[in-house]
């Protein structure tokens, strides 16, 4: 076998490696604070926010008497009142803090309001009286086309030449699909807590995958120092990417209010508007020109993406960027030209959202592949698999970097042998000749996705690690919690590197003034960067102490293990604690910090071309799906999913996110309707009128598996794999299995109707899509 | 008004009984593990568990703390996360650990307090065989649908119930401690209580009786008056609406209980879902059959265990749950002001949108069902985004007694008008056996004019109704 990079310490660890959730009993007892449930001062204040019920306005003037009027209120700002920078943009202008001269979307922030009690400043920021003059808002794809609003430039992925081949291929068929965005829908919404400084400073405790950006802006904001500002993030209730950048905003109003009246303010957004006013996944319109052989292999696609990014930048060029370098997904394109548009609209302005993009890339190409197997007749998981990334078809990805270290074959023919795919195809082939009241379908997706941030100065990290005088040892790293586990994995890390048993570790909170000027928790990098910055401080520390031994005992550096609590010398032992009083006593210092980078990524955006991820990460999903014809509403009846974690530092939390993130990308393209109104007002804006997956949308059965044996042949972190966003995708899996259950009814019709199933297939979305297929409609 | 909290009893003042539960709780009493996650009813972070007294039996069920005001609890024991928060893990909290079933832990709470309810209500159950295990696993899908976890998908949550099953499960609370009490000591401590008193109050009433009703009616002309409140407390949370008094008419002698009278069914206004649903599981008619398959389908646990039947006719929503099935079957409402009563076609109640014939100080006494005469067939289907805990897009529920010739069909509707409505032109032509799917939809077309709106459009509305009418009067309820 292949010889690894690196020489691991971890794999003594590996047997009991499922450690439960740090806060697993804090969860289970209630007793897990999050940001709301801090005890305040006695004379904290409650923040709210008030808007215009307008999508795009100019602003002529507000007038805040009567919200100042209602009971409680103490104090009422405007843009004028912000001492330092309005815009909060975290990579490009366009995110005002509260919007001065133009609205560009409905209930934008206008006004902050501070008073005694948090239902005194929600009312009374109802009650903002103002004077505007409309504008004509550009609320869809076509009215942002027609006046080219985008807001950023577009930008293509070139391989090959794309026109050649499409001129001579035997097929070309034209693609087009359109999906929605979707909420992020945290259990704990948007909440800060400010606490004012004697310095002029704040302490901020912010629900956010971005603590560092928060500090960095609410010091931008008062016009301070950053060194002014800490922020402290303990633990989210569920962040998904909904607070990489969109938490700020309610940090930095807290921060203004704290500072400007010298009380606590806590900020935290009722939910009917944290959907209103916080951005969510970009809705996408693709279409493509897609060249193939009479096999169905693929020789050439043209592809447009068209994403649906709000009023301003936020972090869309690279969330276009990433559905962009997903539309490959897991299949081989010899020539591809694939370009990416960024249209304004007169809504909230889109974000990151678990897979950044990349979900929105990957339904596309397993739509083409589908399309493409009705095209020739051909079932579609053969078709998928004849179209694969493989030494024999090609490695070349579309931005010219070479796919490696993924099994796609072996991985789809174990999840086919496991899950019984061909049999079951069979069966539901039967079934739904009976031409009962249900239609069954069947699909196998792959999932093929890279990993790191394609702005190559986020993948930095850094650690701080403290060992105690008793032995106890403290971690602290850049990476925030959010429910996935980071802080039980870096307690694993510091523990196999210290030779210690996890009680030992403490992981304490996120603290801008521990470990300063870190990446967000996003891409699913959290353990990748993190867990190797705190690695390298483990190290650091390991070897000071070790060096101790070596001095005292005359042996090697190789020679001190160690482990289970104990450090261990050919000629003797001793515990660790008592090392560590011995070190302190030499004054060797115990405390140290660790920092990563991640090498060999590079990207020459001019060029599309480059090396942006440092690896893939893989696997496959096999859906079953029943639809009753009378509605269109249907249910999941069986999952198999095959997820490759590269050496899993804790199956358990792996095993985890993937049956989650499975859930959260089948609710995206089944259940979870963002519904618009006319005038740009988010209609389906509470748990009332957007469902996400209940208890009962479980599948019925759902195998979910690690792959054997595997290990990433990068270096990364014990040679585990990021597992946070990948898995969403498998949720496409039951998006194509409804379509095939809705080309079944075509079939049966005797058609050869394909019609476009829009995400989410809603039962209503199906119920048409049916019937079209049985009508036979052609497809588009 | 006196409430036991966990293990302490306390007393409430005017404002406090005003007060939504959650606000109370993480506010006035700084208990943190009940969580605010929508504020709407939609979510269960914020479930509760509310212990009542009936004789000397109680019984607990799971609620949702933030749409309830705190008078709905007097005499109660409400007992909250914190309850269980010290000494060793009770073994739901063991099993959810061991199960890796919390990720971000938000919704956790909630989750722990409907398992808890669950637990505690579900008898021992045999698992031998896969149907028993399916019907399981649907009992705990059921007590857990009303709270939404956006990390996990749920399947770890399934693991931790099938571990609990079956030897711990309860159904009898002798055994069982709650807030470190015995269920004794928890009755006697609700037994000293004193009775709720509408002459001690300005804000809340609460009245047992019907002159207890007319004192409150008299005190408080103005007071919103309440059952469930899983409505109104939407307009407290949302609208921001501050009610200055209520009357809660959900302890009411004479509204909380079924009867039946030589085959009519009397539902009491105040009889809460969960109630019908217990109700029901009891026969195997085919007006059970159709009333269980709506039931489960209403709202979620939680908010079964609060709403009402009145409350839901009360409350005039064209998409209330259960007037289509009602329509269907012919029903009435006995209604009634003061000493004053009158009977009432339900047809007739439903005079515009959120609009009924009640007159002012006038309540829904009962729901009145007429015998369904043998070899007739009912069906009902609520159509929606999600199966669980949501709203109708449209519900259907079809009313069909076939005698020889004569045919008698009566078609209850939600969702396809500014009321629930009986489809009388559809119906007759269904009387008079056209039954093909075009034929209907457009009968429905023609009768009725739905709205577009965020849950469906109004041509989906048309065609499932037709698509199912169709199908019920082609195939029967077969698959």
């Amino acid at each position: 076998m292949r010889k690894l990079p690196q020489q691991q310490t971890f794999n003594q660890a590996l047997d009991d490696a499922s450690k439960p959730h740090e806060s697993a009993e804090l969860h289970v007892t209630g007793q897990a604070r999050y940001v709301d449930d801090l005890a305040v001062p006695g004379d904290c204040l409650h923040a709210y926010v008030g808007g215009i019920p307008v999508a795009s306005a100019n602003i002529k003037s507000l007038n805040t008497d009567a919200v100042k009027a209602v009971a409680g209120v103490v104090d009422v700002i405007t843009a004028a009142d912000i001492p330092g920078h309005k815009d909060i943009g975290p990579v490009f202008p366009g995110d005002p803090l509260l919007a001065e001269h133009e609205i560009n979307y409905w209930m934008q922030p206008v006004i902050a309001v501070a008073a005694t009690d948090r239902d005194a400043a929600r009312t009374a920021a109802r009650a903002l009286t103002y004077e505007v003059v409309e504008r004509p808002a550009i609320l869809d794809l076509s009215a942002a086309q027609q006046q080219q609003r985008q807001v950023r430039p577009s930008h293509s992925l070139i391989k090959g030449d794309a026109d050649s081949a499409l001129a001579q291929v035997d097929h070309v068929l034209s693609v087009k699909q359109s999906m929605q965005g979707q909420e992020h829908f945290y259990l704990e919404g948007q909440v800060a807590l400010a606490l004012p400084q004697e310095d002029g400073g704040v302490i901020i405790h912010s629900s956010s995958q971005h603590p560092s950006e928060v500090q960095k802006l609410v010091a931008e904001v008062l016009g301070i120092p950053m060194h002014l500002v800490v922020v402290d993030m303990r633990r989210m209730g569920g962040g998904f990417g909904g607070k990489e950048t969109q938490a700020a905003q309610w940090a930095c109003l807290a921060a203004l209010l704290a500072v400007r009246n010298g009380k606590a303010v806590k900020l935290r957004l009722a939910r009917s508007d944290d959907m209103q006013l916080t951005g969510k996944r970009h809705g996408f319109v693709n279409e493509a020109q897609v060249g193939f052989d009479s096999q169905g292999r693929i020789q050439a696609v043209k592809a447009e993406l068209h994403g649906l990014c709000g009023c301003s930048p936020d972090l869309s060029d690279a969330i276009v960027d990433r559905a962009m370098f997903h539309t490959d997904n897991a299949y081989y394109l010899p020539h591809a030209r694939i370009t990416g548009h960024r249209w304004f609209q007169n809504t909230v302005s889109q974000t990151a959202f678990r897979g950044f993009g990349g979900p929105q890339g990957v339904m596309f190409a397993e739509q083409m592949l589908d399309d493409v197997a009705r095209a020739v007749g051909d079932d579609p998981l053969s078709v998928r698999l004849r179209n694969l990334y493989s030494p024999e078809r090609g490695m070349t990805t579309p931005y010219h970097q070479q796919v490696s270290g993924v099994d796609l074959e072996g991985i789809i023919n174990q999840l086919c042998h496991s899950s019984d795919y061909w049999a079951r195809r069979q069966a539901i082939s039967a079934f739904n000749q009976s031409h009962g009241r249900y239609l069954r379908g069947l699909a196998l997706t792959p999932v093929k996705f890279g990993i790191s941030f394609t702005a190559q100065f986020l993948n930095q990290a850094g650690a701080l690690v403290h060992i105690y005088t008793d032995g106890s040892v403290q971690v602290n790293h850049g990476g925030t919690e959010m429910g996935q586990g980071l802080h039980t994995k870096i307690g694993q890390i510091a523990a196999a590197e210290l030779g210690l048993s996890l009680d030992a570790i403490k992981v304490t909170s996120t603290r801008t003034d521990k470990v300063p000027n870190t990446s967000p928790t996003a891409a699913s990098s959290g353990t990748d960067l993190n867990g190797q910055a705190t690695r390298m401080a483990c190290v650091t520390l390991r070897d000071r102490l070790a060096e101790l031994v070596v001095n005292e005992q005359a042996c090697d550096v190789a020679q001190v293990q160690f482990k289970q609590g104990m450090v261990i010398w050919p000629t003797g032992e001793m515990s660790f604690a008592d090392l560590v009083q011995q070190a302190y006593l030499a004054r060797v210092s115990l405390s140290a910090t660790g920092f990563y980078k991640t090498p060999k990524i590079y990207y020459d955006r001019e060029q599309a071309k480059g090396r942006p991820f440092y690896y893939y990460t893989c696997g496959a999903a096999v859906s079953e799906v029943e639809i009753d014809r009378l509605s269109g509403m249907y249910q999941v009846k069986r999952v198999d999913i095959l997820h490759d974690a590269g050496r899993s530092i804790n199956p358990a939390i792996d095993i985890g996110q993937i049956e989650g993130a499975f859930i959260q990308g089948m609710g995206w393209l089944t259940s979870e309707e963002l519904v618009w109104g006319d005038k740009g007002q988010l209609q389906s804006n509470s748990g009332a009128t957007y469902k996400i997956p209940a208890i009962g949308d479980t599948p019925a059965e759902f195998n979910v598996n690690l792959l054997a044996d595997s290990e990433n042949e990068e270096a990364t972190i014990y040679h585990s794999k990021a597992v946070g966003e990948p898995p969403f995708m498998y949720g496409i899996s039951v998006w194509c299995a409804l379509r095939d259950a809705i080309y079944a009814a075509a079939e049966l019709a005797g058609s050869k109707a394909n019609p476009p199933l829009p995400a989410p297939a809603t039962p209503e979305q199906v119920l048409w899509a049916l019937q079209q297929a049985e009508e036979g409609m052609a497809h588009d | 008004m006196d409430i036991l909290l966990n293990n302490r009893c306390l007393q409430l003042d005017e404002q406090q009984a005003n007060m939504p539960v959650l606000h109370w709780l993480r506010d006035q009493q700084h208990l943190s593990a009940t969580k605010e996650g929508c504020g709407a009813g939609d979510c269960g972070a914020c479930s509760i568990l509310v212990g009542r007294l009936s004789g000397d039996n109680l019984h607990y069920q799971a609620m949702n703390a933030c749409l309830m005001p705190m008078g709905s609890l007097q005499n109660c024991h409400l007992l909250t996360l914190e309850s269980l928060s010290s000494g060793p893990l009770h073994v739901i909290q063991q099993a959810m650990v061991e199960h890796h079933a919390s990720q971000c832990g938000f919704c956790t709470p909630g989750i722990v307090m409907a398992m808890l309810a669950w637990w505690l209500n579900t008898p021992a159950n045999d698992l031998q065989t896969d149907a028993q295990q399916e019907h399981h696993r649907h009992l705990f899908a059921q007590a857990l649908s009303g709270n939404l976890c956006r990390c996990t998908g749920y399947e770890p949550i399934f693991k931790a119930a099938a571990s609990l099953a079956p030897t711990t499960l309860g159904g009898d609370y002798q055994s069982v401690k709650l807030a470190a009490m015995d269920q004794a000591d928890i009755v006697a401590r609700l037994q000293a209580m004193p009775a709720a008193n509408v002459n001690h109050t300005e804000r809340y009433y609460l009245p047992l009786n019907d002159a207890q009703l007319a004192l409150a009616f008299n005190a408080a002309p103005e007071a919103r008056l309440i059952c469930g409140a899983t409505d109104v407390g939407l307009e407290v949370t949302q609208q921001l609406i501050q009610h200055d008094a209520y009357i809660d008419v959900s302890r009411m002698q004479g509204l909380t209980n079924i009867e039946e009278k030589g085959g009519e069914l009397h539902i009491g206004a105040a009889v809460t879902f969960s109630q019908l649903e217990d109700y029901f599981k009891g026969h195997s008619s085919a007006q059970s059959q159709a009333w269980l398959q709506l039931l489960e389908l209403i709202g979620s646990r939680q908010i079964r265990n609060r709403g009402s039947i009145g409350g839901n006719l009360a409350n005039g929503s064209p998409i209330a749950d259960t007037p289509p099935l009602l329509l269907a079957l012919d029903a009435s409402v006995m209604l009634q002001q003061g000493e004053q009563q009158r009977s009432l076609p339900l047809r007739e109640f439903f005079i515009g949108y959120r609009q009924t014939a009640l007159r002012e100080g006038e309540i829904i006494r009962a729901v009145c069902l007429p015998a369904v005469p043998e070899g007739s067939e009912i069906y009902v289907s609520k159509i929606s985004k999600r199966q669980e805990d949501d709203i109708s897009a449209a519900c259907i529920a079809l009313y069909l007694h076939r005698q020889g010739e004569q045919t008698t069909c009566r078609i209850g509707l939600g969702g396809m008008a500014a009321t629930p409505v009986l489809a009388l032109k559809t119906a007759q032509l269904i009387a008079a056996n056209v039954i093909d799917k075009a034929s209907l939809r457009a009968a429905l077309e023609d009768e009725f004019t739905p709205l577009d709106d965020v849950r469906a459009s109004a041509r989906y509305r048309l065609q499932v109704c037709a698509n199912t009418l169709a199908y019920w009067l082609q195939q029967g309820g077969e698959a």
